[in-house]
């Protein structure tokens, strides 16, 4: 009996094994090929919008890092003057600095240093110059999703008549709400934006589920392209912590349709 | 103990079924417990195998010129200079105001140094909604403004809103009634389309996100931006 019982339970313990590792193994192959296909895509975008700007891209054989420091010092001033000129306010983001800072026409509003970076190593994989040239203007904000509104609206309907009118309570200002949120850049730039050291257990939990959510609708997303016989799409992207106030204060005051400048070296 | 139970307390007749219960569910266990594996997999770990894959790839430049003995430095340095000169003049050697309307503070900056900065009240972001169907949202725009107009002993004009948010009557445009004398403080910057930076008689709300738009601050503090400011001094609003 025991003998018989075991046998299904091997080919069960089995079958699983092997379904699991080949599902993974394929997912992660063609996880690579999105990487590759990813790395053209971005230097296919930034060579198309190099030559809309008619910009041509400068570059020696075996640059030294001073004048690698130059060039990419060029292109970052050139993205901040840029987006300066234009009425919104803006993102800037220095990797080296560990910086994240609100701009008004040049201007520093707010500046915030960021506990920890994670960026993608597709960014290593760009030819250099293309990418120093493709920084060298923002990049536009395509899509938003957080943890708390954009807009904290509250709808207050008016009174017909004063014995119906009620004085305005105080305002809650205790931010008990956790603050995440993700930025999508064109082209397919990630920017995920995590609250450090959340205050309350709640806010750990809550900032793992938002996460947990964001990497399932990745994967359904593959999934589904995988079952179309597509494959699956690779994002570059920069994973941010900052403090809770900070990251608050630049999910609401950046536009939606708001620009980055990013210095990544 | 009764007849019909086995040495272990349970029925004889019904221990093969719980055992195929239990075998039945072993084999879901499995099942799921390899799901679950695959599912974390999935989201967390598969993205880092394939850039470690991929990490080592050789990089092959793509330049429309690669200048190797001509690549001008010299002029390379002094474009950088010259664009960061250009990036830092943005910013106003002339006295400015930074509000942030999220946490309700401001920062007055003179000769591009920090000389004060504060609690202040901005936009509650309330949608008033009237019973004749208007509606209007009390929030402080974001960007950059200019000082329009600055006056001393300002007197206010209650607007519409005003009278329906308290269930009032609407007066006519010129009743005298509209005029309110005191309550904005000593002093009003304008910074155009009706928002100003004025003082208020509720401080204890100072900090906090109350107002109709305007800028609210405390007598000290609005004394400091008012002789601060001159007129076309910005207001940087985030």
């Amino acid at each position: 009996m025991i003998f018989f019982m075991r046998k299904p339970i091997k080919i069960t313990l089995y079958t699983t094994a092997t379904l699991v590792v080949t599902l993974a193994v394929a997912y992660t192959i063609l996880k690579v090929i999105a990487f590759q296909k990813a790395i053209n895509t971005v230097e296919q975008y930034i060579a198309k919008d190099l030559s809309k700007r008619k910009r041509t891209v400068e570059w020696v054989s075996e640059p030294d890092s001073s004048l690698k420091n130059l060039l990419t010092d060029k292109a970052y001033y050139q993205a901040l003057i840029t987006a300066s000129k234009t009425d919104s306010i803006f993102l800037a983001i220095n990797i080296p600095d560990s910086t994240v800072s609100l701009l008004i026409k040049g201007v520093v509003a707010h500046k915030a240093k960021a506990e920890h970076i994670k960026v993608s190593p597709l960014f290593s994989a760009i030819n250099p110059p293309l990418l120093i040239q493709g920084l060298s203007v923002p990049l536009s904000i395509t899509k938003h999703t957080s943890t708390i509104p954009k807009v904290p609206l509250m709808v207050k309907i008016a009174p017909r008549d004063t014995s119906e009118y009620t004085p305005d309570v105080i305002p809650d200002t205790t931010d008990l709400d956790p603050v995440n949120f993700i930025i999508e850049l064109k082209p397919n730039i990630l920017l995920y934006f995590y609250e450090s050291n959340p205050s309350q257990s709640s806010d750990g939990f809550n900032q793992f589920k938002f996460d947990l959510r964001e990497r399932t609708w990745t994967v359904a997303q593959d999934v589904k392209r995988i079952l179309k016989l597509k494959a699956p799409v690779y994002k570059p992207y920069i994973r941010f912590k900052l403090g809770k106030k900070d990251a608050k204060v630049i999910y609401r005051a950046i536009p939606n349709q708001g620009q980055v400048v990013l210095r990544l070296e | 103990m009764n007849s019909t139970e086995g040495k272990n307390g349970f029925d004889p007749e019904i221990n093969p079924k719980l055992k195929r219960l239990g075998f039945g569910m072993l084999l879901i266990n499995i099942i799921l417990s390899g799901f679950i594996i695959l599912y974390f997999y999935l989201t967390y770990l598969s993205q880092p195998m394939a850039e470690l894959v991929v990490k080592n790839r050789k990089l092959t430049f793509v330049a429309d010129s690669v200048q190797d003995d001509k690549f001008d430095l010299k002029k390379l340095q002094k474009e950088v200079a010259a664009l960061r000169q250009q990036f830092q003049n943005l910013t106003p050697a002339q006295p400015y105001i930074v509000v942030n309307t999220t946490y309700n503070r401001f920062r007055l900056y003179k000769n591009r140094k920090l000389i004060r900065e504060g609690f202040c009240s901005t936009g509650s972001y309330t949608l008033l909604k009237s019973h004749d169907k208007r509606q209007w949202i009390f929030h402080t725009p974001k960007g950059m403004y200019k000082v329009l107009g600055k006056v001393t002993n300002p007197v206010w004009r209650r607007p519409d809103w005003s009278y329906v948010e308290e269930g009032l009557p609407i007066p006519s445009a010129n009743d005298p009634s509209r005029w309110e004398a005191g309550v904005l403080g000593d002093y009003a910057l304008s910074i155009g389309d009706g928002y100003l930076i004025h003082g208020t008689i509720y401080k204890r709300f100072l900090g906090m996100p109350v107002t109709h738009g305007c800028i609210r601050m405390n007598d000290e503090d609005l004394e400091a931006v008012y002789k601060t400011l001159d007129l076309g001094s910005k207001v940087y609003i985030y």
